[in-house]
């Protein structure tokens, strides 16, 4: 499995990165990535409407005695093999260790869309709880709960890196699109690392 | 690479279905016009690109279906939406009524402080208008909202609403950009020198 | 040189005096308890595990990375919103640094001239009631021996520099600098090189070189020890370190020729 395109789309539904890692794929202009940004963001919202009920009334059952998440609330295992060996603690930015994630984490995403698949790619798509979107577009297509996992804890891995990277940056402009060259460097080492 | 754009702004258009929405996007962003109608489906985006101050913007339209059915994910388009633009149709009084509706959406969904635009859209329709421009005019101003009358079919008018609104946005970011001036500063500077550092045993 | 140099960042907490006011000259603001027990007071000055504070951090101080690069954002953004050119905020930016610069002089100078938890410095005479000769006299020794154990001003070129590059390094970035540098073309120039700055760490470089709030420290620590000089700021890139900046120090001519004479 390999990432062919990375995205970044901000709250409103704008698309504020885009990347692609492998030169052989179809080139989409940028136009085009906008307009599939902007679906996206309609699809998830569809897709949070729709979910069954039985799975919102337990979410809410859940919130009641006292679990502070819900039972409804998935979490996702960590995935050791990556980006650990290669990328020092400097590396990555302010993570405390040389791999600050090592243990399962909860997925904010409850009733949204995680994961598309037709037959030639993979759509994996992380949100965060403040309901920025982190997508990556793979090259197989492929139903396997691994490679889920794997995507969304790279994809978590790049949210850090725009934490560091974007956020702390006194030229970025928020929710505009991103142009940070550390960022650029950094999520090409990690994408590098897979 | 990735970011030929250096802004992107969300415009977003509402009213009533038939008030020719997607029309007047069509003839902003294409320049041409289409007298079939097809009603919109959820959400259907245009994107055209301005350059403002010397900076790429793209405007990302979000053209929304005014249908009622589609009424409950429109409002989930709201969010972070840097200009909204209220259509009505001059030649149909009720989507003219139902703007004040409209206005109450934006309310509900949208951020504080967005950029609204009032459009009476078919006014090339003269002989069968229903709503006097002075009327909608009053109206408008009494909102303080800008308004504007267009015309999809001979495409009066339509280029000014979208950009009025585009320099209005771009105006109000805080932002100033005043680091594009390049300048050399490595010109005399020689880098070339001799560690000091073994020398400074006690210090450190 | 001989004395000794506390870094406050890296050196270890000294033990805790009874009687903390919450402040200590020797390292700066310190976490106390609201209200230190009595009963530890009136029986013993040992440092006890219950006069710690709680907090790890007041322990061992250290400050959030992420605070610190979202001050200095903070600082940056102020700076660009005030300024209509690329030089007037790298010029803002540098006189904020100089006005810290000053400051920071006085402060790590006398820090690294009084031993830490040497509290009798400033109160000679504040022993316990029964004051005996050979107490007192005690007392005024270390009081004579630690204005001899004073750090001296630095009087040359090279030692005020390994003061910042040591020093002042230590207590603004938790590290010494990466290496300090004599012009081989100039007589008048140092480079003070880093190889990954702390401040910038998160910024990508654009054209303005936020560096210069560093800049503007060195030179006002160098202006107030009356080493006239100008420090500018340059990145270059490398290999392994791609926001290696290089700080360059062109003293005045005044500079060498006071050097000169006192050699």
């Amino acid at each position: 499995m390999a990432i062919q395109t990375i995205l970044v789309i901000n709250r409103s539904g704008g698309l504020v990165y885009q990347r692609d890692f492998l030169p052989s794929a179809a080139k989409l202009t940028s136009n085009e990535y906008l307009i599939l940004a902007g679906t996206l963001q309609g699809v998830v919202a569809i897709a949070s409407q729709i979910a069954p009920k039985s799975l919102q009334i337990s979410a809410k059952q859940g919130a009641k005695t006292g679990s502070e998440l819900g039972d409804a609330t998935q979490t996702v295992p960590y995935v050791g093999s990556l980006g650990s060996s290669a990328a020092s603690a400097a590396d990555l930015g302010s993570f405390l260790g040389p791999d600050f994630f090592n243990e399962s984490f909860t997925s904010w995403n409850t009733k949204g869309l995680k994961h598309v698949t037709t037959d030639q790619n993979s759509l994996f798509l992380y949100q965060t709880l403040t309901g920025l979107k982190f997508v990556a577009v793979s090259t197989q297509n492929t139903t396997n709960a691994m490679a889920v996992s794997i995507a969304e804890n790279l994809l978590r891995k790049a949210y850090c890196l725009y934490a560091d990277y974007v956020m702390k940056n006194p030229f970025y402009e928020p929710e505009m699109p991103i142009r940070c060259e550390l960022f650029d460097k950094k999520l090409g080492e990690l994408v590098a690392q897979l | 690479m990735n970011s030929e754009y250096d802004y992107l702004f969300k415009l977003l258009l509402i009213g009533d279905s038939g008030v020719g929405k997607s029309c007047l996007l069509l003839r902003f962003s294409d320049d041409t016009y289409t007298n079939d109608y097809i009603s919109t489906i959820g959400v259907d985006f245009k994107i055209k690109t301005v350059e403002l101050d010397g900076k790429t913007v793209k405007l990302q339209i979000w053209d929304t279906a005014g249908q009622e059915r589609f009424r409950t994910i429109t409002s989930s388009y709201y969010r972070g939406a840097h200009g909204i633009i209220i259509v009505y149709d001059v030649t149909d009084h009720d989507s003219f009524n139902d703007v004040k509706m409209w206005l109450q959406e934006i309310d509900r969904y949208a951020t504080a402080g967005v950029l609204k635009l009032m459009v009476g859209n078919k006014c090339d329709l003269q002989d069968k208008r229903m709503v006097e421009y002075d009327v909608a005019k009053e109206f408008a101003d009494s909102l303080q909202i800008p308004f504007l009358e267009t015309s999809a079919l001979d495409s009066s008018n339509v280029e000014e609403a979208f950009l009025t609104m585009a320099k209005q946005i771009k105006d109000s970011m805080a932002q100033q950009h005043k680091d594009s001036a390049k300048k050399d500063d490595k010109a005399n500077v020689n880098l070339k020198g001799q560690s000091l550092s073994n020398t400074s045993s006690g210090c450190c | 040189m001989s004395q000794k140099i506390i870094n406050p960042s890296t050196s270890v907490a000294p033990a805790k005096h009874s009687d903390s006011t919450g402040y200590d000259y020797t390292i700066g603001p310190q976490q106390t308890l609201p209200n230190a027990p009595s009963l530890s007071k009136a029986t013993t000055s040992l440092p006890s595990v219950y006069n710690e504070s709680l907090h790890a951090s007041a322990r061992n101080p250290q400050v959030s990375l992420a605070a610190y690069a979202f001050l200095f954002q903070e600082l940056v953004t102020q700076a660009r919103n005030a300024s209509k050119s690329v030089s007037e905020i790298e010029l803002r930016l540098h006189r904020n640094g100089y006005h810290l610069g000053i400051r920071l002089l006085e402060l790590l100078n006398f820090r690294s001239s009084v031993s830490p938890g040497s509290k009798n410095f400033f109160k000679p005479g504040n022993s316990s009631q029964g004051v005996n000769v050979a107490s007192s006299a005690f007392q005024e020794d270390s009081l004579a021996q630690g204005i001899a154990n004073m750090k001296r001003r630095d009087l040359r070129m090279v030692e005020i520099l390994q003061f910042i590059h040591g020093t002042v390094w230590s207590y603004l970035f938790g590290r010494v600098g990466d290496d300090l540098v004599k012009s081989s073309e100039r007589e008048n120039e140092f480079m003070i090189i880093d190889n990954s700055p702390l401040l910038t760490r998160f910024i990508s470089s654009t054209n303005v070189q936020c560096d210069f709030f560093v800049c503007g420290i060195i030179e006002g620590i160098l202006d107030s020890a009356s080493f006239p000089c100008n420090v500018t700021a340059h990145s270059v890139p490398e290999q392994n370190f791609d926001q290696k900046v290089v700080f360059v120090v062109r003293f005045e001519p005044q500079v060498l020729e006071r050097e000169a004479l006192r050699s």
